[in-house]
């Protein structure tokens, strides 16, 4: 990653165990202001770092320094700096949205209740959601309730953003709706996003960080990312019995009916077929690449 | 403060917000409501004492709410775990004690949701009726104690559980403690009530819950203690809810935060120890004088252990006058001179007196105008005079003594004799005041059956074997009513004059007096319309009996529920002039069963036993009765004897309770003859009146 903005998070050596099973093996990592998307297959690790740096376990070694404070001696000073959206959050269906996020300005330290009645507010809008300020939660939908989750997280403007697969069951258009919100996020904050949805990255990430098995497998910018697959990605077109059997024993990232054959996408050091034709890199291949050891 | 607060507030919405936890304190408060109802519109008032119906429910109720919080503590910490909200509260920046606190008092909150309505339905309710107003502020306080801090420590011992526990097994462990409570609570053997580790654990007072909580002079007794004992088990709920912050989330412990919890659990155990230890002495002197009493009172004979009832007493002498002057010098304790008046009548010459005193009390002084030599050992008190007594000499005593009175029954549970401030229990076999004759007060047995591995019998005493004079004079001006087998004299309000052959007993407490006639009748406010009505009843009986039997049975000078010894209660005979009035007057007792049968059957006619309406025809009754086989047929003379009396009109009860007298008649003047035939009588009379009728 290239050290031109002043960084915001400093990790060192980080690693947590539960019993002799390594969730997360010791990484060096340094995040800046901006949004640092965080990909990696399910139990990559993901969840457990965002753990780590929303202070809700505590590291089996190593340390990290956010905005200055320690993960663990700074634990509380942190938290007042975090918005943290978890994974799975079933909300309260008997509160309504309003009085979810009334709770969350409340404890995240907001006295005035004008205050917080303004800010709950502002966040609403935010999501897109002010309308249905009123209405108890259990009557939201599977992507309403995720975008107010995504709004608790927003409250008191935290200056460092943890999102943990947060476009998980929005709709297209909320998905677009909050891409275009975490970019404008990621102006003056720390936003860390996790997804394993590579299309969530390529329009609101400059950064991106690649667990896998509970290592860091790659850091860098997005094209960085897609480079890894440079000179490794072919087109080419097979019969369906050939792709098969291609889908078993190569890296394809994506097929599609052509004609009586297959177009495949795959990855690979030599050219697969001499009809093969090398093609431009994407960030879903870089990824795959990234992964490629682990994948066959 | 502020975050606590709002964390309390948001758990009120999600209670009040959902049907199910909502819905239980309304549920209790309705329940509450229908058993006031049900008790106000029993017209055959069988319910008891208000207090007594109260609290008898109020000891099933209780337990119940009790876990309904404790597992709505639970739920609270377990729900926002497993929906994840626990992940996403926990990365705010509240402190885990803070977060814990709020949920820890929306749960108190909610434990009030079951008191308070109890609290003040009971003080409407007895407001509303004028019952126990004397004593509502106590009883309010009681039920205080007892409720609020039972559901306090069952709330913090669900918090603590839901905070361990991680996983669904929180939710059984719960009600397994809660079974285990009540395990230990209602064993057969009462160990658990009087048990060290139980006491100290229980969540409520239960030793003065569980036995007469109201039939005590005063209703609820030793609510101090119970006040201790409940202070300590909100103490030590409070130690518990700090416990709980303490042990959560153990790796987001911060140094200060960690102290102060321990600093506080420290404070905290201080008086939860002390408190429990100085509840728990005061209980445990308690058993130790029952155990004490058992070891002096032990029965070894089988067959005694079955006499319950009433013992003869032996002696030479007769009591003629007793004179009392009674002072109580403070909680438990009684100080008395007493003038006795005795005639030596059995023997030509006798110089032995034996009297009864109970071993608590120092003699101060015993003088006569006789010279005489006297010891008081155990219970009896020996006078021996120089010189033989001749009959119907006359020997006066002047006695002064003073101990205390306090005794105990069922376990160290149940107080039987007390003098308090606003209460006096003294039954007659207490031996307060001197009483003719060797005598044992109580009678302990051994029992595999209970804690302490014997038992006393509640109701012993003797029939006296003669009518005595008293005066009774108290020194103190008492409070309340107080009342003794014998009337006060017009002179003056604390001076008891009159005969009685049954004894004495002083009992100060909440009652009523009304006159049916000459006669008294003295009860709880609560009862007293059951006892007029059971009054009322006797009279009709004792009327009945006279006019079928020729007997000359006269009613009691004294009806009460409140009597402090057993014989008035059992014994037939009209020579007593005290009767409960709940008491039915039972039939002479008759030899022969085919007469005795036919005549209970007419009588329960007349006046049907509670529960069981009478059988029409003679046969079912007796079949119902007969005690002959297992299977309840008839022998053959049995058999004779129903198909004699199917021949009667049994339309005409009157003409067939005609026919029972006469039979019975017939049977008295046989000389009460085992040998007396029933069938034969019947069939004379049955002749007698056919010939009449031609």
């Amino acid at each position: 990653m290239k050290d031109e903005r002043i960084h915001t998070v400093h990790i060192q050596d980080l690693a947590k165990s539960y019993r002799r099973k390594h969730a997360l093996q010791p990484l060096q990592l340094k995040l800046m202001k901006g949004v640092t998307g965080l990909l990696g297959p399910n139990g990559a690790g993901k969840t457990t770092f965002m753990s780590l740096l929303a202070t809700l376990v505590k590291p089996s070694n190593g340390t990290a320094q956010i905005y200055g404070h320690d993960l663990i001696d700074g634990a509380r000073d942190i938290r007042s700096l975090l918005g943290y959206m978890p994974q799975r959050v079933n909300v309260p269906g008997q509160l309504t949205g309003e009085e979810l996020l009334l709770y969350a300005a409340s404890m995240k330290g907001i006295k005035d209740a004008a205050a917080r009645k303004q800010e709950a507010e502002r966040v609403l809008n935010e999501v897109n959601l002010l309308e249905r300020s009123g209405d108890r939660l259990k009557g939201y939908s599977g992507g309403m309730r995720q975008r107010i989750g995504i709004a608790q997280a927003l409250i008191g403007q935290p200056r460092l953003l943890l999102f943990d697969e947060p476009t998980a069951g929005l709709d297209p258009s909320e998905r677009i709706r909050f891409r275009n919100l975490v970019r404008g996020l990621g102006q003056e904050r720390t936003v860390l996003l996790s997804t394993h949805i590579v299309s969530d990255l390529d329009s609101t990430c400059e950064y991106v960080v690649v667990f896998h098995k509970g290592r860091l497998h790659f850091q860098g910018t997005l094209q960085e990312l897609a480079d890894q697959a440079a000179g490794k990605v072919w087109e080419t077109i097979v019969s369906p019995l050939q792709a098969e059997e291609w889908y078993a024993k190569r890296l394809v990232v994506s097929g599609s009916r052509e004609g009586d054959g297959m177009r495949l996408r795959l990855i690979a050091d030599e050219i697969p077929t001499a009809e093969a034709k090398s093609v431009e890199p994407t960030l879903e291949d870089g990824y795959v690449a990234v992964l490629k050891e682990n994948m066959l | 403060m502020r975050r606590i607060r709002d964390i309390c507030k948001v758990e009120w919405k999600y209670l009040g917000r959902s049907r199910m936890w909502s819905l239980l304190p309304l549920l209790h408060l309705f329940y509450w409501i229908w058993l006031i109802v049900r008790y106000e519109t029993d017209s055959n008032g069988g319910n008891g004492m208000r207090m007594e119906y109260f609290y008898g429910n109020f000891l099933t109720i209780m337990p119940v709410a009790m876990l309904l919080c404790g597992l709505l503590a639970n739920f609270i910490v377990q729900r926002d775990r497993r929906s994840g909200m626990e992940r996403l509260i926990l990365a705010w920046p509240v402190g885990k004690t803070e977060w814990l606190a709020g949920k820890w008092l929306a749960a108190q909150s909610y434990g009030l949701a079951f008191t308070v309505p109890v609290v003040l339905v009971q003080g409407i309710w007895l407001a509303a009726f004028g019952s126990h107003e004397e004593r509502l502020l106590d009883y309010l306080f009681y039920t205080v104690c007892q409720m609020g801090a039972a559901l306090c420590f069952f709330i913090s011992l669900g918090l603590l559980i839901g905070v361990i526990v991680r996983n669904r097994f929180a939710f059984l462990l719960l009600p397994l403690l809660w079974w285990v409570l009540f395990t230990l609570q209602n064993d057969a053997q009462g160990t658990g009530n009087i048990n060290v580790l139980w006491r100290w654990l229980a969540p409520y007072d239960l030793t003065r819950f569980r036995y007469n909580i109201v039939r005590d002079s005063r209703g609820l007794w030793d609510i101090p203690w119970t006040g201790l004992h409940q202070g300590v088990v909100a103490t030590a709920s409070l130690l518990i809810a700090v416990a709980a912050c303490l042990v959560s989330y153990t790796h987001r412990n911060e140094k200060r935060e960690s102290r102060i919890l321990l600093a506080i659990c420290a404070a905290l155990l201080l008086p939860v120890l002390v408190g429990g230890w100085i509840s728990y002495s005061e209980f445990s002197d308690r058993v130790d004088r029952f155990r004490h009493d058992g070891a002096i009172y032990a029965v070894d004979n089988r067959n005694e252990q079955y006499q319950q009832g009433y013992g003869k007493v032996v002696s030479d002498f007769r009591m003629q006058e007793t004179m009392l002057s009674l002072r109580f010098p403070g909680e438990n304790r009684l100080a008395a001179e007493a003038e006795l008046l005795l005639v030596q009548s059995e023997k030509e010459q006798s110089s032995l007196l034996e009297l009864t005193l109970n071993r608590r009390f120092q003699m101060e002084s015993l003088t006569s105008e006789l010279p005489m030599k006297w010891e008081h050992k155990g219970d009896l008190l020996t006078i021996r005079l120089s010189e033989p007594l001749r009959r119907n000499s006359t020997l006066r005593l002047s006695l002064a003594y003073e101990g205390s009175v306090d005794s105990y029954r069922q376990q160290g549970l149940n107080r039987y004799s007390s003098v308090t401030s606003s209460s006096i229990v003294l039954p007659k076999a207490l031996a307060w005041y001197p009483q003719l004759g060797s005598r044992m007060l109580a009678k302990s047995f051994e029992h595999n059956g209970v804690a302490l591995g014997f038992t006393m019998a509640d109701e012993y005493s003797y029939m006296e074997p003669g009518a005595t004079h008293y005066v009774v004079k108290l020194e103190e001006k008492r409070d309340g009513s107080v009342l003794l087998p014998i009337p006060a004299s017009g002179k003056s309000d604390a001076v008891y004059a009159g005969s009685s052959s049954s004894g004495l007993f002083i009992y100060e407490g909440i009652m009523e007096e009304r006159h049916m006639g000459s006669i008294r009748i003295v009860n709880h406010p609560d009862l007293m319309d059951e006892s007029v009505r059971g009054v009322e009843k006797q009279l009709r009986q004792i009327e009945f009996l006279n006019r079928w039997f020729g007997m000359k049975l006269k009613p009691a000078e004294l009806y009460s529920g409140i009597l402090l010894f057993s014989p008035d209660a059992y014994y037939q005979d009209d020579e007593y002039p005290v009767r409960s009035p709940w008491h039915i007057l039972r039939l002479p007792e008759v030899k022969s069963s085919s007469l005795k049968i036919l005549l209970e059957w007419i009588y329960e006619h007349q006046f049907p036993l509670p529960g069981r309406a009478p059988l029409p025809d003679f046969r079912s009754h007796y079949e119902l009765l007969n005690s002959s086989g297992a299977d309840k047929e008839l022998t053959a003379d049995q058999l004779l004897f129903v198909e004699e009396v199917e021949k009667l009109d049994h339309s005409d009860w009157d003409e067939l309770a005609a026919l029972g007298g006469k039979l019975y008649k017939a049977y008295i003047e046989s000389g009460k003859s085992e040998s007396f035939d029933p069938l034969a009588a019947l069939r004379q009379l049955s002749l007698q009146k056919g010939s009449d009728a031609e």
